[in-house]
């Protein structure tokens, strides 16, 4: 959820707009760096997070779909 | 130039290859043998059919024409894969919890499984999809006609329907698998979105380091305006963009079918919330580069929408512009296989089947009719969805307001999302909100987006999109209530969703939902709560078990009913069919609704059933049972509370009797020893003077004396014993009157003058008041002073022995402090010295038998008094009397 709102923050005005300047980084303007830029580090965020969380979504998730549906999981809550 | 039969058979042999991949994995699926088919990566890639031709090709026109605002449409679902996931993951469990075939099932299920909300749902979707089909038919057949010039194209935009259609309906019908899952489908999907890929990733290539000299030099001497597009980025059309984006993964119906419908394990999404993002980064990263190396290089009149293609064939590059071209194809058929598995879905159990179920009510029931139908109904679907996007295309005579459409139908799916998201998790969402919601919204959506998208040819005309209709300029469609000089876009999502979630939100509180409706919110709002296997439905019912198999079988056919049943039985420990219990029905009605949807399975069970959904009072019955319960569970601990304070009490009284017991023992012991030893001398002078032995007169007279005295003796202790008994079982009633305190004293002194005289004492009395009246009996009281009076002097072992008497009024009472100067009893001893023959440690002296004091309080006590032995600050004892006071009389 943090990982969230820090995305939102980050591509968002008034926040973004801070970097709608025209210059270039590295031969690259510097918006389009900058968009790229945090969204490759917001995937990246989500993977790092993705490991514990599949860890422990896993053993309710896996079960077989049917009838025996999955018991609820406790401790899979996203925002934990 | 490539030839147009190179590519028409490149394309036949990748529709071959599409068409045995989907054959392929649907044979292993059917054999159980599609473990690869789980894969995580296979269920993201199968996601991005999110990335249509509208991204393979748009995305380089829309980033030549408005610079990086391309991006929100990546980015809005990147925020919903990376932070929103848990939303995905709700619905993913509500959606096999409920067996969801579709987001209109879904919608419809959560209020009360109402056929009226899924018709409409239905509809816009229908109506939102329809273009958007035409868009990817477009797509296909412009980039054919780049290469194959005189291709006409109505003629081939039916082709590639055509193909669509017969691949949708051999893969997409081939069963009414119990949750509508589609392998071969999602095969074809995933190696669709392979292919996309890399043939962007390869065209960027090409374009970023072989036409230009890497990232630098494609931004080299690029004007900021390029970048910054003509409205400005991270302004509010950014916010709106990256806001629809969002709304588009979760409401799009294609959408939905993939990541909610299809998903086989919740797991995969935790790997899609990086994965997907990551994808989308991919097809994303040079579609800047080739809308603006194409902006250079390309003449002014070649279309920015198809760069991808005509960038390669421009530089002779045949065999990637051919894999370009294989991505846009890619890219289009994908979307419209998945669009139109999906909205046909909807199509066939929302609008089709229950008409022709009613049609069919009444005639013979034949196994697998239903089943036989709905195959048909959604084979029909298909071909006419895909009919209806030819159509419009045809229609729109493949205009370039086509374009627009994609943010068109993103807006009119974003009409789901206040009903979605409130049905998933406000449980006083109603079904006649979310009704009037997307009523409202639609219409906004309509008057305020898709109709001034036709630009005055459809509906409203280009006068009413100038000055409003019949001239009113307040109703402009794009300037709405006066709302001018605001992108239309941003002004058609503002009026339609914004009235859509206000309509809701207070339509929903004003009215009541009903009671299967409560029920649903419950089962939707908690289903991590819940346990999932609960009944969907609340049903009192009597249902017979053949008629129930017979309409499974109707609709499942006869193996897949027979199989079925078979396990309930099992399940309920009968053989042949199982009892038509609650959970038998639910469990039915949740295996039908995987293929007709929960309102069409709702209510073929109930019809057959003929339960009847429980009242609100059954309801409230059933909450009263269980807060009867809970007030039990409380009356039971409170209860065994008690049982534990009077288990308590008992052992505490049972300890106090061991007491009392030991004490009576005692008690005999010592009355047996008291008059053991009078009647001892009693006997044995009697036996003297009995015997022949001649005794002198002197000393038969004192023999005769002792045996009187002792007689006495005797009969004065049987008299106290008496008294004691009499007073300690409260059976004798004292005649209480009105006794001046000085004057009992006196007479008390009085009556042992002769001892106080004897033993040579001073007495010295204190009186605070002349007259103090008390309330008691006199010759009680009489003999309880003397008793005290005469104990002073009788223990009192000093040389010059000493009474003293205070007589004062304190409170209600008159006290009668009496002490001596003889040492008085200790601490120890003044616990026990009112215990029945107790003598305290002077008691060696043998002076009586030590029932005068325990007498002597019981008397007090008796006339509401008391007797105690108080302590003063120096530490000597004394006796206190206490007895009511009262007002002289008159």
């Amino acid at each position: 959820m943090a990982i969230l709102l820090v995305g939102i923050a980050m591509v968002m005005p008034p926040f973004a707009q801070v970097v709608l300047v025209d210059a270039s980084l590295f031969g690259l303007p510097i918006p389009l760096l900058y968009i790229f830029t945090v969204w490759a580090a917001l995937i990246f965020g989500a993977a790092v997070m993705a490991g514990p969380l599949s860890a422990a979504g896993t053993p309710a998730a896996s079960q077989p779909q049917g009838d025996g549906d999955p018991a609820p999981p406790t401790n899979t809550d996203p925002a934990n | 130039m490539i030839s147009v039969n190179v590519l028409l058979t490149v394309c036949l042999g990748y529709v071959v290859l599409l068409f045995a991949v989907a054959f392929f994995v649907d044979r292993r699926a059917q054999r159980s043998r599609t473990s690869w088919l789980h894969s995580p990566i296979v269920y993201t890639l199968s996601i991005s059919v999110y990335c249509t031709s509208w991204t393979f090709y748009g995305a380089v026109g829309s980033a030549a024409r408005n610079g990086l605002e391309f991006v929100t449409i990546y980015l809005g679902p990147t925020l919903v894969f990376i932070g929103w996931w848990w939303i995905l993951r709700k619905l993913v469990r509500i959606g096999r919890a409920h067996r969801i075939t579709s987001i209109a099932d879904l919608i419809s299920s959560r209020y009360g499984k109402s056929s009226s909300l899924a018709v409409l749902v239905t509809l816009i979707a229908v109506i939102a999809t329809t273009p958007y089909i035409a868009l990817q038919l477009q797509s296909v057949v412009r980039s054919y006609q780049i290469i194959s010039s005189d291709a006409d194209a109505i003629t081939t935009a039916f082709w590639v329907a055509a193909g669509m259609a017969l691949f949708t309906i051999l893969f997409g019908t081939r069963n009414l698998d119990a949750n509508e899952r589609h392998h071969g489908v999602v095969a074809a999907i995933a190696l669709e979105a392979i292919i996309k890929l890399l043939a962007l990733i390869a065209v960027g290539f090409f374009v970023t380091y072989g036409i230009s000299g890497g990232f630098t030099d494609v931004f080299e001497n690029v004007h900021p305006d390029v970048i910054r597009g003509s409205s400005d980025i991270f302004g509010p059309r950014w916010i709106t963009l990256t806001f629809l984006s969002a709304t588009a993964i979760i409401c799009l119906p294609r959408q939905f079918q993939v990541t909610v419908v299809e998903n086989v394990e919740e797991s995969h999404l935790t790997t899609a919330s990086w994965l997907f993002p990551l994808y989308l980064f991919g097809m994303t990263i040079f579609i800047m580069p080739i809308a603006l190396v194409g902006l250079q290089v390309m003449p002014t009149t070649s279309n920015p929408d198809l760069y991808v293609l005509t960038i390669p064939l421009a530089y002779d590059r045949h065999e990637l512009a051919l894999f370009a071209f294989l991505g846009g194809f890619s890219s289009a058929t994908s979307m419209v296989i998945v669009a139109a598995i999906a909205v046909s879905t909807m199509v066939s159990n929302h609008i089709v089947m229950p008409v022709a179920l009613r049609l069919l009510h009444g005639t013979r029931a034949v196994s697998g009719d239903v089943r036989n139908l709905l195959l048909v109904s959604r084979r029909i679907s298909i071909a006419f969805i895909l009919g209806l996007g030819f159509l419009y295309f045809q229609a729109s005579g493949g205009s370039d307001a086509l374009a627009a459409i994609g943010l068109i139908a993103f807006v009119g799916v974003a009409q789901f999302l206040p009903s979605l998201l409130g049905g998933i998790f406000w449980r006083g969402a109603t079904g006649t909100g979310a009704f009037a919601g997307l009523i409202v919204g639609f219409i906004f959506w309509a008057y305020t987006l898709f109709l001034p998208s036709f630009g005055g040819d459809f509906v409203l005309s280009a006068a009413t999109l100038a000055n409003g209709p019949w001239g009113i300029d307040m109703l402009r469609p794009q300037a709405l209530f006066g709302f001018k000089g605001m992108d239309s876009l941003v002004h058609a999502v503002i009026w339609s969703v914004g009235t859509n979630a206000l309509t809701f939100l207070i339509v929903s509180n004003l009215t009541n939902a009903g009671t299967l409706e409560r029920f649903q919110a419950a089962m939707f709002v908690d289903v991590f709560r819940s346990s999932g296997g609960v009944p969907s439905t609340v049903a009192t019912s009597t249902a017979d078990s053949e008629d129930l198999f017979i309409l499974a079988q109707r609709i499942l056919g006869t193996d897949a009913a027979r199989r079925l049943f078979d396990e309930m039985a099992i399940e309920q420990g009968t053989t042949g069919l199982p009892q038509a219990s609650d959970a038998v029905i639910a469990r039915l009605e949740r295996e039908l609704a995987g293929s007709i949807g929960a309102a069409s399975a709702h209510a073929m069970v109930s019809r057959i059933a003929g339960h009847e959904t429980v009242g609100m009072t059954d309801l409230i019955d059933i909450a009263d049972e269980a807060l009867q319960l809970v007030e039990t569970s409380r009356q039971l601990s409170e209860k065994s509370a008690q049982l534990e304070r009077t288990a308590h009490q008992l052992r505490e009284v049972n300890e106090r009797l061991r007491v009392l017991d030991a004490q009576k023992d005692e008690f005999l012991s010592q009355i047996s020893h008291e008059l053991r030893t009078p009647m001892t001398s009693i006997q044995s002078f009697s036996e003297t003077l009995a015997a022949d032995d001649p005794i002198s007169l002197a000393d038969q007279r004192r023999f005769v004396s002792i045996i009187h005295d002792e007689s006495r003796r005797l009969t004065r202790l049987l008299d106290e014993l008496l008294d004691i008994s009499r007073f300690e079982s409260g059976t004798v009633k004292l005649q209480i009157g009105l006794i001046e305190i000085k004057t009992a004293i006196t007479a008390a002194l009085d009556a042992m003058s002769g001892v106080t005289r004897n033993a040579n004492v001073l007495v010295n009395i204190e009186y605070e008041q002349d007259t103090l009246w008390v309330k008691a009996n006199e010759d009680r009281l009489h003999q309880v002073l003397l008793n005290i009076l005469s104990n002073a002097v009788k223990y009192n072992d000093s040389d010059q022995p000493e009474v003293r008497i205070n007589a004062y009024k304190k409170d209600e009472y008159v006290l009668i402090d009496i002490m001596d100067n003889g040492g008085g009893v200790s601490q120890e001893d003044a616990a026990t010295i009112f215990e029945k023959f107790s003598r305290g440690s002077k008691s060696a002296r043998g002076k009586g038998a030590g029932l005068g004091l325990p007498i002597s309080r019981s008397i007090m006590r008796a006339m509401g008094g008391d007797l105690t032995a108080e302590f003063s600050v120096a530490g000597t004892s004394y006796f206190r009397l206490r007895l009511p006071n009262s007002a002289p009389p008159a």
